[in-house]
């Protein structure tokens, strides 16, 4: 008996142990052989994704989207692994923990054409910018001496559909979810302490990448080299235009005046 | 009803429909102030940490707690599971996993044993030990089988009877791994209930599964299906419950609404079985 719960326990906790045995680059035990490794390989993931309980609250339509692409258990037997490998990491903030799940869910769907996958990308990448927002306006407010200044937080996030579209279809469980067409968009999320909210704001091409640049606080100089490095559009009237802009929006402080080259 | 992280919301909004709320030691060892948070309502213990079903005892400290935590809850009984959580790291070989050398494999999660003579040996002498340490009886809640284990000699209905047989040992008959565990063996669930020792069964959970992968699998985050609800007609016509206990415990997204019909649900089919 004790061979084979031994053998069961190792494959579960031992990171890479139970794909290598299913891939036959290991034996198995005489004591469990017929154990049914795909079936443990699932429970695995139920376990670990059982365990990641807590993160639902603050990604529920990336869970549901999950559930109703009928791969949730399977997801997490592939995160398995890494589970294991960050559980044994001393000390790991949870904020990481479930950082490093959401990124595994997005590079999971992100890397396969199934049916929905585009459209989970785009939920996931919106909860979790609302998640990272939420997280960084509880954090006190860094002084820094920038002449830029977002108020307080932005992230600015691409997404090939509306999110709240999708969201509506899985809030009733339609299969229409997976088929929502795209509509591709770049989307700032604004969070601003003193008034407790968070915001989003659909800009364009141009305006993503300034205020993407911008971080927690930026000089003229600096911003202009960086946005000439990617694009020569990025001029100084353009910038200063949206710049100018954002400031009148409240998105960002412009410590005065607004010194471009 | 399972202790989560809205119980004590509910209790206050809605204090009338609960009897009692079933508490994990193994929260309460972490967070012992979630105990001082119930202080109005009866709490019922529950465990998962002894291993009764493996080969590597929990540690004495562990069962130390365990009553310790009875004491203080006054819990009428704990609930503790059929499973295995440990296992002896060194059949294992040479391993590569350096975590925690020496110490066994904790899987963190309960496992349904090996059902065989020997398996049932074990248990026995588990529960002895640990009934001699624990100031309330151990119930016995049969675990969910999501794969079988190689070299068991018996099924799960046939090893609990056969331990009912053998030892005084009351159960928690938990429906959704009863129900889980008929379903994934391709088992009929009434026919095996029919085998159950039902007489023996104290306390009953009730949860949602989920289905995924051609396999049910346990969900506190889901209703129970009406097959469950049905399944605890058949147990009350047979025996003298003294719990029913909704475990819906794992997202504090369950909405109250849903919570408070099913608490309506169970009482509806309470009620018939005593009318009747």
């Amino acid at each position: 008996m004790s061979g084979v719960h031994t053998t069961i326990a190792r494959c579960l906790l031992e990171p890479g142990y139970l794909d290598r045995v299913r891939a036959g680059e290991l034996p198995l035990s005489a004591e469990a052989e017929g154990l049914d490794l795909d079936r443990l390989r699932m429970f695995g993931g139920f376990v670990s994704k059982v365990q990641h309980n807590d993160s639902w609250a603050d990604f529920p339509f990336t869970r549901a989207a999950l559930k109703l692409a009928g791969r949730e258990i399977d997801t997490f037997a592939d995160y398995r692994n890494r589970h294991l490998t960050l559980g044994a990491v001393p000390g790991l903030p949870r904020v990481e923990r479930i950082r490093a799940l959401i990124g595994f869910i997005e590079q999971r769907f992100g890397q396969d054409g199934s049916r929905g996958a585009s459209q989970a990308v785009t939920i996931v990448r919106h909860e979790r910018a609302l998640w990272e927002v939420r997280l960084a306006l509880e954090l006190p407010a860094e002084q820094l001496d920038r002449q830029i200044v977002p108020r307080d937080v932005l992230r600015v996030v691409e997404l090939a559909h509306d999110p709240q579209v999708i969201a509506d279809q899985i809030r009733v469980g339609a299969a229409a979810w997976a088929e929502v067409a795209a509509q591709p968009r770049f989307v700032c999320y604004w969070g601003q302490r003193a008034e407790h909210r968070l915001t989003t704001v659909a800009v364009d091409g141009v305006t993503a990448l300034v205020l993407s640049e911008i971080g927690t606080g930026i000089d003229p100089d600096a911003l202009i080299a960086r946005l000439a490095g990617y694009d020569d559009r990025f001029t100084e009237p353009v910038v200063s235009a949206v710049l100018a802009g954002a400031a009148d929006r409240g998105m960002i402080r412009l410590v005065e005046p607004a010194r471009l080259r | 009803m399972a202790y989560s992280a809205r119980t004590p919301t509910f209790l206050a909004r809605h204090p009338e429909l609960v009897d009692y709320v079933e508490v994990p030691f193994e929260m309460l060892r972490h967070n012992p102030a979630t105990f001082d948070l119930l202080a109005n309502v009866p709490v019922v213990l529950h465990c998962a940490s002894l291993s009764v079903a493996g080969s590597v005892p929990p540690k004495p400290e562990v069962l130390d707690e365990v009553a310790g935590w009875a004491v203080r809850t006054g819990t009428p009984w704990i609930g503790e599971h059929l499973s295995f959580i440990l296992a002896d790291r060194e059949l294992a070989g040479p391993s590569a996993d350096p975590y925690a050398p020496g110490e066994p494999w904790n899987i963190g999660y309960t496992v349904s044993p090996q059902l065989t003579e020997q398996t049932l040996d074990r248990v026995v002498a588990a529960l002895a030990a640990a009934e001699a340490k624990l100031p309330a009886p151990l119930l016995l809640e049969n675990p969910p089988i999501y794969f079988p284990i190689p070299g068991s000699t018996m099924t799960q209905v046939q090893f609990v009877a056969e331990l009912c047989q053998r030892t005084e040992i009351g159960l928690l008959l938990d429906l959704a791994h009863f129900y889980i565990t008929a379903r994934n063996l391709g088992l009929d669930p009434v026919e095996q209930l029919a085998g159950y020792p039902v007489e023996r069964v104290v306390e009953v959970h009730l949860s949602g599964l989920d289905e995924e992968a051609g396999s049910l699998w346990d969900n506190h985050a889901a209703r129970a299906p009406q097959a469950e609800l049905d399944l605890l007609e058949l147990v009350l016509a047979r025996a003298s419950v003294r719990a029913v206990t909704l475990e819906y415990n794992w997202s504090t997204q369950f909405p109250e609404t849903v919570l408070l019909a099913e608490l309506d649900r169970v009482h509806s089919v309470t009620a018939a079985v005593s009318v009747g």
